[in-house]
């Protein structure tokens, strides 16, 4: 179930939402894992079962290994194991097959939904119960529930165990909590389906054919996956807060960065940080000879774009990047350029890492990138009639990557609290209609041909 | 947190659960109009379905059709979008005047080279008939300067006529349109042309002049096809026909039925959500006319909708007219041809169509001769 679903958004949170606060405190936690199986059973149950299985089969696991004296590095081993080969069989084994052997027909196994996610999420509280950073659970309830709590199970936030288990006993309604999840839910839901879908909608009719044509794809590429994804992420963390929960932020303004390496501290993070604290640190970190740091950094891009998807665009997606940072960390660490140039910079180079992220074709991302440089044709009509039609989306999706809108709305608000709470919830609920209309013309399909 | 007191979470949850009621409460519908196609019904479970999660896409479908108001969401989206500036929503522009423009058909090469020889295959076939190709264009081909474009139709058909002899196409209905184009000679809400502009198109192809008409208003609240397509309900138009004052008598029957009718016009659709199907009733496979002219021609006319509009004026040209819409009809029209001693052949077509659809071609290859 997707949140920017009709059958969420008009069935399942009401419902789910009003039961929650009339049922007593003691079984609301239990209440948010039967929704929470409900929601994913909803994709499909077959999908259910899987992750009830790898549930089960770590929470005993790592019960087991935390009261082992000796022999522990084998036990966390041994769940590392099935649980990294659990996600590349779903993952990576199909479209390997499918590579090396083009003439057999193999029957396709479908990546269940949410599993790069929720195999990250175990992983932490693996490792981390491993290194004692955090006690193993001993109640099965708390622990599925970590698993399974719907507002971050399909994409993320990757939320790390103490910093659930501290709220999982302790989140009692909380009014502006639960007026902030609301307005998060409701600018999360609008980023997705009146921008992120509307910049998907223009990509999808337009292929690059001048040099401008290029940018505007680069551009759109930027707006749309950020759009869709801190949108989707504002939906989880509002979510949360509505059932009570606070998690740490997913994305912090990326777009305004000055550097790839901020980019990546800024977007996505709980990700970042996973990958810096689970392979990045171990492997040696900062603290090493420049060709060491070198290889860290490639192996960790590497599986990042690996992680991200499993045809081989997202591994030159992961080592363009890699080798970007390698070059700031190296190289120009120690020159300084304007503020300025160094955000235009990086959001171009961004963009342009975008297109591998997005083409698994190479004749596409030949095109894109040739006409990035095509000085022979610089304009055509289509994108003219592109950017003239849409000038309103594009001049509002590059506004809100930056704060810009939220320090007027502060700025206001410290001035006349009351009205700007009546302005703010008209304005929220004005964009919660509109973002209904969104939904509703995506599934409008007139079907006019008889009329011919 | 800084929403202590606000209220917003209160009244997102109050708005999500009126709107949840209203849908469960509001009866469900098995048709919509607007969009002319049938609305999803509630799926049945079973064992597969819910393992694979067929079920719930049948449901979020089924929720999406159902929704409360649909064609009233849709028509927010497009005002507010007309209203931030966009000129166009979906493959529809806003001309001026509220004029509602669809996108030209662009055919790509692999269907111009299939058109091409399907129609050198049928000349050589029956190159003892009359054959003429009428291709309208549409609204886009008149007034395509409103929308800030080339015009693509006009190349479109000029590139098409070159591969064949000048005959072939009788008239130019581009010249003999724009001639007329500050007249209502297109519907602003719907794809289809009026009455009026068939008319001029029967005048100049059979050179018909000072033939006088009866004007008849049918229906002053139309909203055609584009209108609902973007779910933007400004302007209604009107449907008006022309009758001329000195009509053949004839009658008809449709797809080989015994009936016979007396009127090619429908009147129960003329308050119909669709009164363009006051034509005919809407389109059938095959319609054949008989009528008393004096002229002994019998037409075989190969056509879609923009064609129902142009027979009447065209009664007295013939002794009968067989009308076939190669969408609904798929018998082999070699033996229609032969067995109605068929004198003449027309292919009435409007450029979006003529470009898209492929029956035409199953058609012409379906011929075994």
């Amino acid at each position: 179930m997707a949140f920017n679903s009709i059958v969420f958004c008009f069935l399942f949170l009401p419902i789910v939402t009003i039961i929650y606060f009339l049922i007593p405190k003691k079984i609301k936690n239990i209440y948010l894992l039967i929704v929470s199986i409900l929601f994913y059973s909803y994709s499909s149950i077959f999908n259910t079962c899987i992750l009830l299985l790898i549930t089960i089969y770590n929470f005993f696991a790592v019960r087991k290994m935390d009261k082992l004296v000796t022999n522990r590095k084998y036990k966390l081993i041994e769940i590392l194991i099935i649980n990294i080969f659990t996600l590349c069989y779903f993952k990576y084994y199909y479209i390997i097959l499918n590579n090396l052997f083009n003439d057999i027909a193999f029957k396709e196994i479908i990546l269940p939904i949410g599993m790069s996610f929720y195999i990250f999420t175990i992983l932490s509280y693996v490792i981390d119960v491993y290194r004692r950073k955090t006690n193993s659970e001993s109640n099965f309830i708390s622990f599925s529930l970590y698993i399974f709590f719907f507002p971050k199970l399909i994409m993320g936030p990757i939320v790390r165990y103490h910093d659930f288990k501290e709220q999982l006993d302790n989140h009692d309604f909380n009014n502006s909590l639960f007026n902030y999840g609301f307005k998060r839910f409701i600018i999360g839901l609008s980023m997705k389906v009146i921008l992120a879908d509307t910049f998907s909608r223009i990509l999808s009719s337009y292929e690059s054919s001048s040099m401008l044509g290029s940018i505007i794809i680069i551009i759109l590429y930027s707006l749309q996956i950020y759009y869709d994804f801190a949108g989707y992420t504002n939906m989880a963390l509002g979510l949360s807060n509505i059932f009570g929960f606070k998690f740490k932020e997913n994305f912090n303004y990326p777009c305004l960065s000055k550097s790839v390496s901020e980019f990546f501290r800024r977007w996505h993070i709980s990700l970042g940080e996973w990958f810096r604290d689970y392979i990045y640190i171990p492997l040696g970190g900062n603290r090493t000879s420049k060709l060491r740091l070198a290889i860290n950094l490639s192996i960790v891009w590497i599986i990042t774009g690996m992680w991200h998807g499993a045809s081989f665009n997202f591994i030159i997606w992961g080592a363009f990047l890699g080798s970007i940072i390698i070059i700031e960390k190296l190289l120009l660490s120690k020159i300084k350029f304007p503020k300025i140039i160094c955000m235009l910079f990086t959001f171009a180079i961004i963009s342009i890492s975008w297109v591998f992220f997005f083409n698994s074709n190479l004749n596409n991302i030949t095109l894109i990138l040739k006409n990035l440089l095509n000085t022979n044709h610089l304009v055509d009509n289509q994108i003219i009639f592109i950017i003239k039609n849409n000038i309103t989306y594009l001049i509002v999706g590059l506004i809100c990557i930056t704060p810009i809108i939220k320090n007027i709305g502060k700025f206001f608000q410290k001035k006349t609290n009351f009205l700007y709470n009546c302005f703010n919830s008209a304005y929220l609920i004005a964009l919660m209609c509109l973002s209904t209309s969104y939904m509703i013309s995506y599934s409008y399909q007139a079907f006019l041909y008889f009329n011919f | 947190m800084e929403e202590k007191t606000s209220f917003i979470g209160w009244l997102t949850l109050l708005y999500l659960l009126v709107i949840f009621f209203i849908n469960v409460f509001s009866p469900s519908l098995s048709f919509s109009n607007e969009e002319n196609r049938t609305l999803a019904s509630k799926p049945k479970i079973n064992f597969n379905n819910a393992m694979d999660g067929n079920y719930f896409t049948s449901y979020n479908k089924y929720l999406e059709d159902q929704f409360w108001n649909r064609n009233m969401w849709k028509s927010l989206k497009t005002n507010f979008e007309k209203e931030i500036g966009l000129k166009k929503i979906d493959n529809i522009y806003f001309g001026e005047n509220n004029r509602l423009i669809e996108e030209a058909v662009v055919p790509n090469a692999y269907f111009l080279e299939r058109r091409v020889g399907n129609i050198n295959k049928f000349i050589d076939n029956y190159n003892e008939l009359n054959i003429d190709f009428i291709l309208i264009p549409n609204k886009i081909g008149i007034y395509y300067n409103e929308v800030g474009a080339n015009n693509i139709q006009k190349d479109i058909y000029h590139d098409f006529v070159a591969h064949f002899a000048d005959d072939l196409f009788p008239i130019n209905c581009f010249d003999i349109l724009n001639n007329h184009k500050n007249e209502n000679i297109f519907y602003n809400t719907d794809h289809h042309y009026t009455s009026l502009a068939a008319r001029y198109i029967s005048e100049s192809l059979y050179d018909k002049k000072d033939v006088e008409y009866d004007k008849y208003i049918v229906n002053n609240n139309f909203i055609g096809t584009s209108a609902n397509k973007i779910a933007y309900y400004n302007k209604a138009d009107s449907i008006e026909l022309y009758i001329p004052k000195e009509e053949v008598s004839y009658y008809l029957t449709y797809n080989d039925e015994e009936k016979e009718y007396t009127s090619i016009y429908d009147d129960s659709k003329q308050y119909s959500y669709n009164p363009y199907e006051i034509f005919f009733g809407g389109n059938k496979s095959i319609i054949d006319i008989r009528t008393n002219s004096e002229n002994e021609n019998k037409l075989l006319l190969i056509k879609d909708s923009y064609a129902n509009s142009f027979i009447p004026y065209i009664l007295s040209n013939y002794r009968e007219i067989i009308i076939i819409d190669p969408r609904y009809y798929y018998d082999d029209i070699n033996n229609l041809i032969a067995d109605k001693q068929i004198t003449d052949i027309m292919f009435f077509y409007n450029m979006n169509t003529f470009f898209e659809d492929t029956s035409l071609d199953d058609m012409i290859e379906n011929i075994k001769a």
